[in-house]
């Protein structure tokens, strides 16, 4: 099929129409001119998917079926990513999704911050599929964060979708901090689909950015009660499987108020530890430092299996990469479980916190179908509960 | 007009594989304004050549390509372009058919072309090696350098081409020859060709067991590819090149099955070789191992044997990535713990094997994987006839531990990954050795100045990895990563460490400080090519497995004749390397050293065997035995009858000293035992030695032959230690090497390490096992010693110790005899 240029984003582009960047007409390898993103007054052009040099250094995972640089389907210079979203041998007919990461990291400029950024664009091509979609979100520490801000948009076959992604600065900073978004995740969803990816923008803000001080109440840390709480917890990447990670509203899944965290660990082939970890905006919110060393740090898990269960619970300070892993065993029995752990496990200067869990060994079925656990109410408190099944760890260091 | 100087080969050496020296380039010549000033040379395939580096006359070959192979064996060879002033605009290689006298032919489709990639090594793993710059690694296929425009050299660059043949097994032993045509610019010059195909067949058998652990998910990083095409393209590659990657499939699944019975039968497999090894799961259960998880795997594979007559159980191992590196995590309660219960439940399935008592369950899994349920009597006969065999092949199933040995195992700990930081010294390879056939390389991190499969190490090194595998007794290799196209580096702005994608061809330091650590291939993707880029490295690593077939091979036709070829083998390893480091010149001599192991697995194969080589002081000797129809017609000058044993002693007093013989069916073997030898120090009394420390000393005769008796005697620094003195030129850095003749009376084995001492202080030149009776401990290449310790040489001093929890009392005296040199 022919090659198409798409109209659109040159219009879109108007007078700062860009400059073709990382160009290889030469299909020589190893020319390296042309990689730095153009950058005009209003936005900044990171990645035009034109040579392997850039395409490289993008993280996928085994879910992918294939990515490879095409010239089909171009809406600004040379080629397009063309991502074949699952193996059409073992997934056809069969929804999935791929995830794509594109750093913001790189040698020719980093444009981590995202305080001046308030929108990401990229422009999709659905080459053949049904239900395809692409869903955008910024993201810390690349490959090892899922969740985060994100919004789905609907991709046709034989049409170009121009995905705008407004990035809520405030909400961000609130949860992973607007000044540390390592990669761009893009994850591609559809039935045998194909889609071409190209021209990803990230667009300057007009206004300011004023960071908003998260509020908590006495004692809390994180409820999921807050919309920015929504974000605030980031999950693992296992052997190409991401850590599904939900705010659900179901009283009868909370501790307290409506909304909680669902966790949903995909079996895994070998023995890896899955990562939940609490973001330090959380913990600059509550002034987690200043708490005495008398108190606890307590969250509610429930357990859907009777066999006790062992994890770990890393309080870090990411400054210094001290941390103190905290062994916890939840006893036996379903339901939930307030695990409390006495402040003197902090380390100096804490910064944040992480739960690692194995979905493989210890469960009761083997671990064959994963496991699906809540999680509600991180808080500080002054006395170890008396109801439930309550674990406290031990206090020696 | 280009001005070109191409060093054409005009007459090929039946014998040598690249005839060197008569061979060498010729000097520049003047270059008109403009023109491009370049020169095409070649160069045996065992060598790096870089791509900013100057090389002189005596570094170059001539332009051709000059090669023996054994039958279903690669070998290489390499053409270089040197652009010495302009820039070569491109270049391209035609192959063709090659022809033997007997009009026999040689396709070309069994030579494959590959333009060699440089990748920037600017910070090194070690000293001892070839400084900064730009390294050959990966190997792009030849069509695909011209179609992305890399076919061309920059102005003072060198290009390598490397050419690899394999050789089908059905081909004709003899030399086949043609002409390759390299294109330069537009300029032709011609490139003769030879490629000399030995009567002899490299197993398709792999022996030296391998994991070199290919996980899918850091390949899809890097080819941006996770479908099952891919991992399997992969999987075929690693496996064409005689390493395990890690067989696809749940274990014990069907697909698991499916693949130990395609690519592990030798009937079945579409590879030149089948897989050597066939790793299980072992996972926890409790404090111990999962037993039933075990026991099922091995009844699948027994099964599978049973169907397809081919004892697959031999070729189970298991390592468990729970007790990993027990040394780095303190876990070796948690080891002994495991092992335990591992070895109860491997001699229980045994047992039940060799008793019966798990026939039902076999049966029952013959009739999963065929779809039938043999009769009993079907099943009676063929499970009777592998029974015992199939018993002690489980009895065998190793349990690999990824650490060295350790006073806090228990016995239950029997077989160990060993880093090569482990086995620096003889007492230690002695410990592994006496394993018996249990311990395994480990291949993980800095390969400091031993061998290694870094970048910036010679490509040498990696072949070797095969020999000293046969010499050093070690059954198997682990590479921790195969595709390690990530990098874990500091991310600032998250202030963690993240492992991101990066580029593998531009960047050599993946995931450490040492080049080409956790990757053997680069992803294809970047050249239209589905699969993996292989790399000169991996390309080694083969050959010196092909070679490993063939010690292992000429150990086995010895062995069954009740010989061992041990001796005469010492004297090629000690050319090639020392303890576990590359000798100085070991690439010059390597060719000759292989050729002379082709040699007497050829010998072998017609009954003739070389079974004892000692080298008594300036004479070697040596006897040949012929079992077979072939027997000696000449040795040496001599004429010879047919008899069944020849003794006879080659005088070492020659500048060039040749053991040769030939056989009645006119084949020639001819092998050099190295230069003059002189006896520089003879120790006929007490008073030629002095005591350090630890030992009492008496005159001694051992065989009518005088010596220095050196009675070890407890002391508070542990080691015992005498001092020879010798004149300050008796040994120099000039020599090929020295020795130092001891006799061990005792049954048990003692060590030896020998010093150099001189003005500025002592260098250790080396170390050995002392073994019952009379021993040569020779130090090959003093010029690898540190003289800048040694300054003025005045003394030799050797210092003997024991095994662990031995004590001295219970030794007689060593004996002493003589220090010789070789010049």
């Amino acid at each position: 099929m022919k090659k198409l240029k798409k109209v659109l984003s040159l219009l879109l582009c108007g007078a700062f129409c860009l400059l073709p960047i990382g160009c290889d007409n030469t299909r020589d390898s190893s020319d390296s001119s042309g990689d730095k993103p153009a950058e005009t007054g209003s936005y900044i052009h990171l990645e035009s998917f034109d040579s392997y040099k850039t395409v490289n250094r993008i993280w996928c995972g085994t879910s992918l079926g294939d990515a490879s640089v095409d010239k089909t389907y171009v809406s600004e210079g040379d080629a397009s990513l063309k991502v074949m979203v699952a193996d059409p041998e073992t997934k056809k007919d069969v929804f999935s999704t791929t995830t794509l990461y594109v750093p913001t990291e790189r040698e020719e400029g980093d444009y981590h911050d995202f305080s001046m950024i308030d929108e990401v664009s990229l422009d999709v091509y659905g080459v053949e599929g049904t239900d395809m979609s692409v869903q955008i979100a910024v993201v810390l520490k690349g490959a090892s964060v899922v969740s985060g801000p994100a919004k789905s948009f609907e991709v046709k076959a034989g049409e170009w979708t121009k995905v705008n992604f407004t990035v809520n600065r405030t909400v961000t900073d609130a949860s992973i901090d607007v000044a540390k978004i390592t990669h761009i995740s893009i994850s591609c969803s559809g039935t045998n689909a194909t889609m071409c990816l190209d021209n990803l923008q990230l667009h300057r803000a007009t206004s300011d950015f004023v960071s908003a001080v998260a509020t908590v109440d006495a004692g809390e840390l994180c409820n999921f009660e807050k919309a920015y709480q929504s974000f605030a917890v980031t999950g693992s990447i296992i052997e190409g499987k991401a850590l599904g990670l939900s705010i659900i509203s179901d009283p009868e899944w909370t501790t307290s108020g409506v909304r909680a965290l669902k966790v949903v660990a995909p079996a895994t082939n070998a023995n890896n530890y899955w990562q939940i970890e609490l973001s330090e905006q959380l913990f600059k919110a509550s002034n987690f430092n200043e708490y005495t060393t008398d108190k606890y740090i307590a969250y509610d898990i429930y357990k859907p299996f009777v066999r006790s269960w062992w994890f770990t619970t890393r309080i870090r300070c990411n400054t210094s990469n001290a941390y103190d892993n905290v062994s916890t065993t939840v006893p036996e029995g379903i339901g939930w479980h307030t695990v409390c752990i006495p402040l003197t496990r902090r380390v100096m200067n804490t910064t944040n916190m992480q739960i690692n869990f194995q979905s493989k060994n210890g469960l009761e079925n083997g671990g064959k179908d994963g496991v699906t656990f809540y999680l509600d109410n991180f808080r500080i408190i002054d006395e170890v509960p008396e109801y439930g099944s309550v674990f406290v760890a031990p206090k020696e260091k | 007009m280009k001005k070109i100087k191409a060093f054409i080969s005009i007459a090929f050496s039946a014998i040598t594989l690249f005839s060197a020296a008569a061979c060498e380039g010729t000097t520049s010549s003047s270059t008109p304004t403009g023109a491009v000033d370049y020169d095409v040379w070649g160069k045996e395939g065992h060598v790096k050549v870089f791509a900013d580096r100057e090389y002189d006359a005596s570094f170059r070959r001539a332009l051709a390509i000059d090669v023996g192979a054994c039958k279903n064996e690669y070998e290489a060879a390499q053409i270089v372009l040197t652009a010495n002033k302009g820039n070569v605009g491109a270049y391209t290689l035609e192959i063709s058919d090659l022809t033997s006298d007997s009009g026999d032919t040689f396709s070309k489709e069994n030579i494959s072309v590959y333009n060699q990639k440089y990748v920037n090594i600017n910070s090194l793993t070690y000293e001892n090696n070839y400084g900064l710059g730009w390294y050959p690694d990966a190997l792009l296929p030849f069509e695909k350098a011209v179609e992305y425009g890399e076919n061309k050299v920059k102005e003072g660059n060198n290009q390598g081409i490397y050419i690899e043949a394999y050789v089908p097994e059905d081909t004709k032993a003899g030399v086949y020859r043609g002409n390759f045509t390299l294109t330069v610019d537009g300029e032709r010059h011609d490139v003769p060709a030879q490629i000399e195909v030995y009567d002899y067949t490299v197993t398709s058998a792999n022996h030296l067991a391998s994991l070199f652990a290919t996980h899918f998910e850091r390949m899809v990083v890097g080819e941006k590819n996770a479908t099952v095409a891919m991992q399997e393209k992969y999987f075929e590659t690693f496996m064409e090149f005689r390493v395990n990657p890690g067989l696809k499939g749940d274990r014990p699944s069907k697909e698991w099955i499916d693949n130990i019975r395609l690519y592990c039968n030798p009937e079945k497999t579409p590879l030149t070789s089948t897989l050597g090894t066939i790793g299980i799961t072992v996972d926890k259960s409790g404090t111990g191992v999962n037993v039933d998880k075990f026991r099922k795997q091995v009844i699948a594979v027994a099964a599978a044997s049973i169907v397809d007559g081919i004892d697959y159980v031999d070729l189970l191992d298991t390592r468990c990535g729970w007790i990993d590196e027990p040394h780095l995590n303190g876990t070796h309660d948690l080891v002994n713990t495991a092992l335990a219960s591992y070895n109860a439940a491997r001699s229980k399935m045994a047992d039940d094997i060799r008793t019966g008592a798990v026939a039902g369950d076999i049966k029952t899994a013959v009739a999963d994987l065929v779809g039938v349920e043999m009769t009993d009597a079907e099943f009676n006969e063929k499970f009777g006839a592998m029974q015992q065999q199939l018993a002690d092949s489980a009895a065998g199933i190793l349990n690999v531990i990824t650490s060295l040995k350790d006073t806090r195992f228990t016995e239950d700990v029997e077989s160990f990954c060993v880093t090569r930081s482990g086995v620096m010294n003889a007492k230690d390879r002695e410990y592994y050795k006496d394993l018996e056939d249990n311990q395994w390389w480990y291949f993980c991190g800095s390969g400091s100045d031993v061998l290694s499969y870094g970048i910036d190490a010679p490509l040498l090194e990696a072949r070797m990895v095969g020999w000293a595998s046969y010499d050093y007794g070690y059954v198997g290799d682990v590479f921790w990563e195969t595709v390690m196209h990530t990098k874990q580096s500091w991310n600032s702005v998250g202030r963690v460490n993240v492992e991101t994608a990066i580029n593998p061809y531009e960047d050599a330091y993946h995931c450490s400080n040492a080049p080409g650590d956790g990757f053997l291939v680069y992803p294809g993707k970047q050249y239209g090519i589905f699969g993996p880029v292989t790399c000169v490295r991996l390309h080694a690593i083969r050959d010196g497995r092909e070679e490993y077939e063939m010690l292992y091979d000429l150990q086995q036709k010895y062995a069954s004749n009740g010989y061992s070829p041990r001796a005469l083998l010492n004297v090629l390893f000690k050319d090639l390397y020392k303890n576990i480091e590359l000798t100085a010149n070991a690439d010059d001599v390597f060719v000759q050293s292989r050729k002379t192991l082709i040699e007497l697995c050829m010998l072998a194969n017609k009954g003739v065997f070389v079974t004892d080589y000692e080298e008594v002081g300036t004479e070697a000797k040596i006897t040949v035995r012929c079992n077979g129809e072939m027997t000696i017609s000449k040795l040496g000058g001599e004429e010879k009858t047919a008899s069944e044993s020849y003794e006879t002693t080659v005088s070492l007093t020659n500048a060039n000293n040749i053991f040769r013989f030939e056989l009645t069916d006119g084949t020639k073997f001819a092998m050099s035992l190295g230069g003059k030898q002189q006896i520089i120090k003879t120790l006929e009394s007490a008073s030629n030695m002095t005591v350090i420390s630890g030992a009492e000393l008496s005159d001694n005769t051992i065989d009518g032959v005088k010596g220095v008796k050196v009675k070890l005697t407890e002391t508070e620094f542990g080691d015992s230690t005498v001092s020879i003195p010798v004149g300050s030129t008796a040994i120099t850095k000039n020599h090929t090497s020295f020795s130092v003749r001891i006799y061990n009376p005792n049954a048990k084995k003692t060590y030896v390490s020998v010093y150099l001492s001189g003005s500025g202080g002592m260098a250790l030149a080396g170390d050995a096992v002392l073994y019952s009776g009379w021993n040569t401990v020779q130090i090959n290449k003093p010029s690898d010693i540190k003289w800048s310790n040694v300054k003025k040489l005045d003394s030799v001093q050797l210092i003997f110790s024991l095994g662990d929890n031995e004590v001295k009392t219970d030794y007689d005296g060593l004996t002493v005899a003589y220090i010789a040199v070789e010049e």
